[in-house]
């Protein structure tokens, strides 16, 4: 077993070359994810609070992109912006940014699920009644609705983040050093390790994954979950919360 | 027919659902069991079919003592049919099919000979018209007449109720009594956990009084309502008998 | 180079669909056994295959495990043409099977106690409980999200384009780096990826639509 013989590779599978060269290992991993999905946060909540508009203009192109994303593979839309971004921007994009912007094009779609599950999750007793106590629609929306939401939201996101901590992994493709490229890295290097190196790849992702599933479950079993992940048809209770006047109690089904 | 001898059951110190318990039930009996909820009635039909077991004592039904291994658990239970509190008809099922199932799996039933008995008594229940809808499409009066016939396609021996009527609207309770009436009628021994006094009053042989485990009370039909011994019989009843349900019976009974 | 592509990528998703799903069957049924040495190792392996990404265990099949069999099994693997193909299958049935393990057992787990009890005091058994009673009303309550995983399952058949299996993301970058029309192949790949996810949709939404009464009266059920 050449585990241990490891233990000097460790900053590499942990940091990558960082000090000397580009950052890499697990911890690229972690930022990808974390940076991706705060990038994407915004667009997010916005895509899924259109996506309940009752204006088909802003809802329409909403759903389009939202459903394109949500059924595109990551390898697709990481390889088109490989493409595209340089276009685009007129510049070089360096690797890092180009899968960033990926992950963050693919996790905006998810979030704008969870955003729009966590809205529909809230009763609309909550609407009606920030409305009779005389706040605007976005008042209401603002102040009332989406701080409820962003609480039923909190396990879903953390959930989502596990999976998106795990689809970084998917940058290797397009010669990102993360923790997976680094593992084959040493183990085409040093080909008597290979055992070892594929251990410490996989220990490096199920710690992450596992603590952090731990607590998911937690967050869960406290404030309960919402489904993001299914394709669904919207439903009649869309129209309840965004129409501009009221027209209330119209798709009513308990 | 039915025979509890020092029946005691426990989950912890607190609850102890079945505390002594001695009763003796005969053939064509109808018993009533009341009392306030917690009291563990529920349990004490439930160990009847053995969805419960116990911790010490022993139950005979119909000369076989449930603690004996070599008693056949399946056919003792397909011979007691039970109808509970929850509506719990199979919801992908419609209601004839509902009924032949088990007359078809269990007794070996050829499909005609299932689909003619059940409808005879889908007839019985006075739900005949409907014999083609599922349980969604039923009233939940409608799918408690369609467990009562669900449960008598076994040809059962002895017929328990777990507070068959406590989950319906008002309105509809009374057709869902009228069926047990009908059956208590034709002889059919019985063990009834219900709140429904007018129903004890108009079948019941006798009423079982329970709370915290234990039998406090029985009690021949007219003497508990009219002469209850133990003062937590006279607390129950008093609170109980001032329902307008008795109120509508109670001239019958002076 | 494309056609065989969508052939490859076709295949994978066939396949991978059955065998997870039996895998993940048995998994769950492991789970939810009454064997506590069952249940700890049905758990086991959830834990494990969830928490790694599914492109490692892809590696893993394609590198590693030709190495960890004894006898020269493994070069013989190795040297067999098709091996990537086979190694694609396995890592993505096993990442796939510990999801769809879950999913079983949360149908299970939505059934309310009342059905068995029923189907128990009509004396029915075991077996038939499950096949008449739970299994019938699991299949119902798992669709939605059985399906969304199959849609992942899918979606993720692309990963194994880093194995040299030549499916159709594959092709695409083939096609880039020899003739440089790359972006022609990926647009058409895209539209196919696209295509066929949304028609998995539209199936498992229509087939929902058909058992729709079953669907709400279950929640009727578990609402009283």
């Amino acid at each position: 077993m050449h585990f241990f013989e490891q233990y000097g590779n460790l900053k590499f599978y942990l940091l990558g070359a960082f000090p000397v060269g580009d950052l890499g290992g697990l911890v690229l991993n972690i930022i990808l994810a974390i940076l991706s999905l705060s990038l994407s946060f915004f667009i997010g909540v916005l895509l899924g609070y259109s996506r309940l508009s009752r204006r088909k203009y802003v809802k329409i192109p909403c759903i389009l992109y939202v459903d394109t994303i949500r059924s595109t593979p990551l390898i697709l839309i990481l390889f088109w912006l490989y493409f595209f971004l340089p276009y685009i921007l007129g510049t070089d994009v360096s690797l890092f940014w180009t899968a960033v912007a990926a992950l963050a094009v693919y996790s905006s779609a998810y979030q704008a699920e969870i955003v729009k599950a966590g809205i529909l999750a809230i009763p609309k007793g909550q609407l009606e009644a920030a409305l009779t106590s005389g706040l605007g629609r976005y008042q209401a929306m603002g102040f009332v609705i989406l701080p409820q939401a962003f609480r039923m939201m909190v396990p879903s996101y953390v959930s989502f983040f596990i999976s998106l901590f795990k689809e970084t992994s998917i940058v290797y493709v397009i010669g990102v050093v993360e923790l997976v490229h680094t593992g084959v890295i040493v183990s085409q290097r040093q080909p008597d390790s290979i055992y070892a190196a594929y251990l410490c790849m996989a220990i490096g992702f199920w710690v992450i994954s596992y603590s952090m599933s731990h607590v998911a479950r937690v967050l869960e079993q406290r404030m309960g979950s919402l489904d993001y992940e299914s394709f669904r048809p919207d439903v009649s209770r869309d129209e309840f919360m965004l129409l501009p006047q009221d027209k209330s109690s119209s798709g009513d089904s308990s | 027919m039915i025979k509890f001898i020092n029946v005691n059951k426990k989950f912890s110190d607190e609850c102890i659902p079945l505390k002594n318990i001695n009763l003796e039930i005969s053939r064509g009996e109808v018993v009533v069991i009341c009392g306030p909820s917690g009291a563990g009635k529920s349990t004490l039909i439930r160990v009847i079919n053995k969805l419960e077991t116990i911790d010490s004592g022993e139950i005979i039904v119909d000369g076989k003592h449930l603690s004996d291994p070599r008693t056949n658990l399946t056919a003792l239970r397909a011979e007691t049919g039970m109808v509970f509190q929850q509506l719990n008809l199979y919801p992908h099922k419609t209601a004839l099919k509902n009924i032949m199932l088990a007359p078809m799996k269990v007794r070996k039933l050829s499909k005609r000979e299932a689909e003619e008995k059940s409808m005879k008594l889908l007839e019985k229940v006075g739900l005949a018209h409907k014999y083609n809808s599922y349980p969604s499409q039923l009233s939940g009066g409608e799918q408690q007449r369609v467990a009562i016939a669900r449960s008598l396609a076994m040809e059962p021996k002895i017929m328990l109720f777990d507070e068959p009527t406590s989950a319906l609207d008002p309105e509809l309770i009374n057709e869902v009594l009228d069926v047990m009436i009908s059956l208590a009628e034709e002889g059919m021994t019985m063990i009834v956990v219900t709140h429904e006094m007018a129903f004890a009053q108009r079948v019941a042989s006798r009423v079982v009084f329970m709370d915290f485990g234990e039998i406090l009370e029985i009690g021949k039909t007219p003497d508990i309502f009219v002469d209850p011994q133990h003062h937590r019989t006279k607390e129950f009843m008093s609170n109980i008998l001032h329902t307008p349900v008795f109120c509508y019976n109670e001239p019958k009974n002076k | 180079m494309m056609v065989t592509g969508v052939k490859i990528t076709l295949l994978l998703l066939l396949v991978t669909s059955i065998t997870s799903l039996c895998l993940g069957t048995v998994i769950a049924i492991m789970r939810m056994s009454r064997t506590r040495a069952l249940r700890f190792f049905g758990r086991l392996y959830v834990e494990i295959f969830r928490n790694i990404p599914g492109l490692f265990w892809l590696l893993f099949f394609y590198f590693v495990f030709p190495e960890l069999l004894p006898y020269g099994l493994g070069d013989k693997l190795n040297a067999y043409d098709n091996y990537p193909i086979v190694a694609a299958i396995m890592g993505l049935t096993v990442d796939n099977a510990s999801y769809v393990s879950d999913i079983l057992r949360s149908g299970r787990l939505a059934i309310p106690d009342s059905q068995r009890e029923v189907a128990i005091s009509t004396g029915l058994n075991r077996v038939q409980q499950y096949l008449y009673v739970l299994l019938p009303q699991m299949f119902r309550a798992i669709l939605p999200p059985l399906g969304t995983r199959m849609v992942h399952n899918f979606k993720n058949t692309s990963l194994c384009m880093a194995i040299t299996v030549p499916e159709l993301t594959w092709a695409t970058q083939q096609i880039e780096s020899l003739t440089f029309r790359g972006l022609e192949a990926t647009a058409i790949a895209t539209v196919f990826y696209i295509a066929l996810s949304l028609s998995m949709v539209a199936v498992i939404i229509l087939l929902e639509k058909y058992y729709k009464i079953d669907i709400s009266s279950m929640t009727q059920a578990k609402g009283r």
